[in-house]
C-alpha cells in the first residue's frame, strides 16, 4: 500500500513545494491583512481567495500530472526503452504511478486539498475535484488524443466551456456530471489507445518532440528522423520548401465544428461575466479579435508566398491585378462583410450580448475556414514566389 | 522533360526574363550560360517552381506547373532543384541531412543508408559526416548539398551552378564523373547553370546562351561554334555571342601593353 502511494505521488519535494507555497500564502494573507487594519472577516475572506486560487491550480496540476507522469513526453530514452517491453494495457506502468487512469491512491493530495479549502465559499471541495478532472482530461488531450479519434478532443473543448457555464451559474451538479462524462469517454479512449501499444515507430505519438539531438547512433538517427514529422519539417532548407509534402485537406465537419466551438466559447466567456456593463465594455475588444482573425488568415498564406511583383509596380507595368495571386484576398474581405451584416441583422432582432458576439464570431470563423482557396490549393497552384530560406 | 514556355519575370519593374522559351529532352543535359545578371538563375529558379513567372508557365514530363495540386505534387516528386546558395540546417549532422532529403522523396531506407554512405565516400565527407554542419568549410557544405540533390534520385534535376561554391579539385571530378553518368542516362534530364564553359563542353548535350534576359543561341557546343562562326574553345564562342567586342577589346589592350 505504501509503495503504491510513494508511486502515485508526485516527488516529495513537490509535495513540500506545494505545502509551502499554501502555508506562505495564507502567513502572507493574515499578516498584510493585519498590518493594513483590515477587520478580521475582510482578512479571512481575502485569504479565502487566495487560499481557493492556489489550491485550484495545484489541483489542476495535480490533473496533469498524473497523465504526464506515466508517459513522460519529454524522456525519450524510457519510452523508446518501454516501447521494446512486452507490456500490455492492464499491467502497471513501470515509471511514475500504477496505471493511466485514476485509482484510489489519487484520493490523497485531492483529499488533502479538499480538507485545506472545507470551508472556503470561494472555492469549496467540490471546485478542487472539478479541477483534478479537468487537468487530467486537458493533459490527456495533450498528450494521447489521436487524430483518428480527435472526436473526443472536440467534445473536451465543448464539454470545459459547459463546465465553466454551469460552475458560474451555480449548477454545480451540472458540471461535475459533465467531468464525470467526459472522463468516461476519456477511459474508453485509453482502453483503444493502451491495445495498439507498442505504437508504431520510435517517437509514436511524440511527433513533437525534436528527437534529432537526442539519439547517439546514425542508424538511431535515420530512423527517427523517418518516425519524427517534426525532424522533417525541422529541416527547413530549400529542398523541404520545394518537396512533395501532401497536405492533408480536413474533411468538411472540422472547419464547422472548430467555428461552432468558437462561438461557443464566445457565448461562454460573454455569459460568466457577472456585470452588464462589464460586458459591455468587452464586447468591443472582442469583436477587434474576431474581425482581426481575416488578418491572421491573410498573414498565414502570405507567409507560405510572396507576390510575383509589389504594389507599385503592378501600378507601374499596367499588371493591376494577379487573379492567381489575389485570391487571397478575398476570403478574408468577405468574412469582414459577412461578420459586418451579422451584427448588423442581430442588433436589428435584439439578440442578447453573449449569443450576439457568439452568432458573428462563428459566421466570421465559418467564412475563413471554408472560403477558397484551401491552404494546400494555395501552397501548390496559387501564382505567388516561394519565401525561400536564405543564408 | 522540361518545357519553359514564353516566360517573362520581372524584378520589380525591371525585366530578367522576356518572353524565354526553351525546351529540354529527356534525358538530355542542357547547360545554361550567359555573363553575371542576365538571368540564369532566374531562369533555373523559374523552373524549379520557386518563382511564379508574370506571364507564360513551365511544364515538366508534359504536366504544366501549378496547374493542380496533383500535378504539382506529382511534378516535385519527380523534380529537385540545387539553388546556387543552398541554406543548410547548422545543428543537423550531414548525414542526417541527406537521408532526411531522400525521405522527403520517399526513398526506401535501406537504399538511402547505402545512397549516403556511397556519396559521403564519393565526396570524401567521411570524416566530417557525423558531425553538425556548422563546422563544414564552404566547399564540404556545397558537397553536402550537392549529396541532397543527387539522393533524391529525381528524373529532373535543376542545378544552379553545381561547380561553383567552393569545390575542391576531386569534388569537381567526382562531381563531372556523375553529371556525365547522369547525362548518358536516357531517364534523367539535367538543366544545369554553369559559367565555367570547358565542364559544360565536356557534359552536355546542348547549351543555352542566355543574354539580356533572352536566349541568344540554343545548340550543341559544336553548333555553337558554328552559329558564332569560332573554331576556338566554347569560352571564345560564348564571348563572340554574347559580346562580340571582347575579344577585339582583349587584342586592342594586349597591344597597348607590349608596345
Amino acid at each position: 500500500m505504501i509503495k503504491t502511494i510513494r508511486r502515485t505521488l508526485p516527488r516529495p519535494l513537490f509535495l513540500f513545494l506545494a505545502g509551502l507555497i499554501l502555508a506562505l500564502f495564507a502567513f502572507h494573507g493574515l499578516l498584510l491583512g493585519y498590518m493594513s487594519g483590515q477587520t478580521i472577516p475582510s482578512v479571512l475572506q481575502t485569504n479565502d481567495r487566495i487560499e481557493g486560487i492556489c489550491s485550484a491550480i495545484f489541483a489542476l496540476m495535480y490533473g496533469g500530472y498524473r497523465v504526464f507522469a506515466v508517459f513522460p513526453t519529454f524522456h525519450l530514452r524510457y519510452f523508446k526503452w518501454f516501447s521494446t517491453t512486452p507490456w500490455r494495457r492492464g499491467m502497471p506502468f513501470p515509471h511514475g504511478p500504477l496505471h493511466l487512469h485514476l485509482y484510489w491512491a489519487d484520493i490523497i493530495v485531492p483529499g488533502i486539498l479538499c480538507l485545506v479549502v472545507w470551508n472556503n465559499p470561494v472555492c469549496p471541495p467540490v471546485f478542487i475535484l472539478g479541477a483534478v478532472l479537468i487537468g487530467y482530461l486537458a493533459a490527456y488531450q495533450l498528450e494521447l488524443n489521436t487524430e483518428s479519434r480527435s472526436g473526443l478532443g472536440w467534445a473536451s473543448a465543448f464539454g470545459f466551456g459547459l463546465v465553466l457555464l454551469a460552475g458560474a451559474q451555480g449548477m454545480m451538479w451540472l458540471a461535475m456530471s459533465t467531468l464525470v462524462v467526459l472522463y468516461a469517454l476519456t477511459l474508453w479512449d485509453q482502453r483503444l489507445t493502451l491495445d495498439t501499444f507498442p505504437w508504431k515507430g520510435i517517437g509514436g505519438k511524440w511527433d513533437r518532440v525534436d528527437v534529432l539531438p537526442k539519439l547517439e547512433d546514425a542508424a538511431d538517427r535515420s530512423a527517427a528522423i523517418r518516425d519524427s514529422k517534426s525532424a522533417r519539417s525541422n529541416i527547413r532548407t530549400p529542398f523541404t520548401a520545394l518537396a512533395p509534402k501532401k497536405v492533408k485537406e480536413g474533411s468538411i465537419k472540422e472547419p464547422i465544428t472548430l467555428s461552432l466551438l468558437l462561438g461557443w466559447w464566445t457565448y461562454v466567456l460573454l455569459t460568466i461575466i457577472d456585470s452588464e456593463d462589464l460586458r459591455r465594455a468587452s464586447t468591443p475588444a472582442l469583436l477587434l479579435i474576431v474581425l482581426a482573425l481575416p488578418t491572421f488568415r491573410f498573414l498565414l498564406y502570405t507567409s507560405i508566398g510572396r507576390p510575383p511583383i509589389g504594389f507599385w509596380a503592378r501600378l507601374r507595368t499596367g499588371n493591376i491585378t494577379i487573379p492567381g495571386y489575389d485570391q487571397i484576398f478575398l476570403t478574408p474581405l468577405a468574412s469582414v462583410v459577412v461578420g459586418i451584416t451579422v451584427l448588423w441583422v442581430g442588433k436589428t432582432i435584439g439578440l442578447s450580448i453573449p449569443l450576439h458576439m457568439a452568432s458573428c464570431s462563428t459566421a466570421v470563423a465559418l467564412c475563413l475556414t471554408l472560403g477558397p482557396p484551401s491552404g494546400s490549393v494555395w501552397l501548390y497552384t496559387g501564382r505567388h514566389h516561394i519565401r525561400w530560406p536564405t543564408s | 522533360m522540361i518545357d519553359l514556355i514564353n516566360i517573362t519575370q520581372h524584378y520589380g519593374v525591371k525585366p530578367v526574363l522576356r518572353d524565354v522559351s526553351l525546351s529540354v529532352a529527356e534525358g538530355e543535359l542542357v547547360g545554361v550560360m550567359g555573363a553575371n545578371g542576365t538571368g540564369k538563375s532566374t531562369l533555373l529558379k523559374v523552373a524549379a517552381g520557386v518563382l511564379c513567372p508574370l506571364k507564360g508557365h513551365i511544364e515538366i514530363d508534359g504536366l504544366r506547373r501549378r496547374s493542380s495540386v496533383e500535378n504539382e505534387l506529382a511534378i516535385r516528386q519527380r523534380t529537385v532543384y540545387l539553388a546556387a546558395d543552398s541554406w543548410l540546417p547548422m545543428r543537423t549532422t550531414g548525414r542526417e541531412f541527406i537521408i532526411a532529403v531522400g525521405q522527403l522523396y520517399s526513398i526506401d531506407l535501406d537504399r538511402l543508408i547505402d545512397h549516403t554512405q556511397k556519396l559521403i565516400e564519393l565526396f570524401g565527407l567521411e570524416e566530417k559526416a557525423d558531425s553538425p554542419i556548422s563546422s563544414y568549410s564552404s566547399g564540404q557544405q556545397k558537397k553536402v548539398s550537392l549529396s541532397a540533390a543527387l539522393i533524391t534520385e529525381t528524373p529532373v534535376m535543376i542545378l544552379d551552378e553545381p561547380f561553383a561554391g567552393g569545390l575542391d579539385p576531386s569534388g569537381i571530378l567526382a562531381l563531372r564523373q556523375v553529371m556525365k553518368q547522369l547525362a548518358d542516362r536516357a531517364d534523367v534530364t539535367v538543366l544545369m547553370a554553369t559559367p565555367v564553359p570547358e565542364l559544360v563542353e565536356q557534359i552536355a548535350d546542348r547549351v543555352a546562351v542566355i543574354h539580356d534576359g533572352k536566349i541568344l543561341a540554343f545548340d550543341t557546343p559544336e553548333g555553337l561554334k558554328r552559329i558564332a562562326g569560332c573554331d576556338g574553345s566554347l569560352d571564345e564562342t560564348l564571348e563572340k555571342l554574347t559580346n562580340p567586342r571582347t575579344l577585339e577589346r582583349i587584342d586592342q589592350y594586349l597591344e597597348g601593353r607590349n608596345r
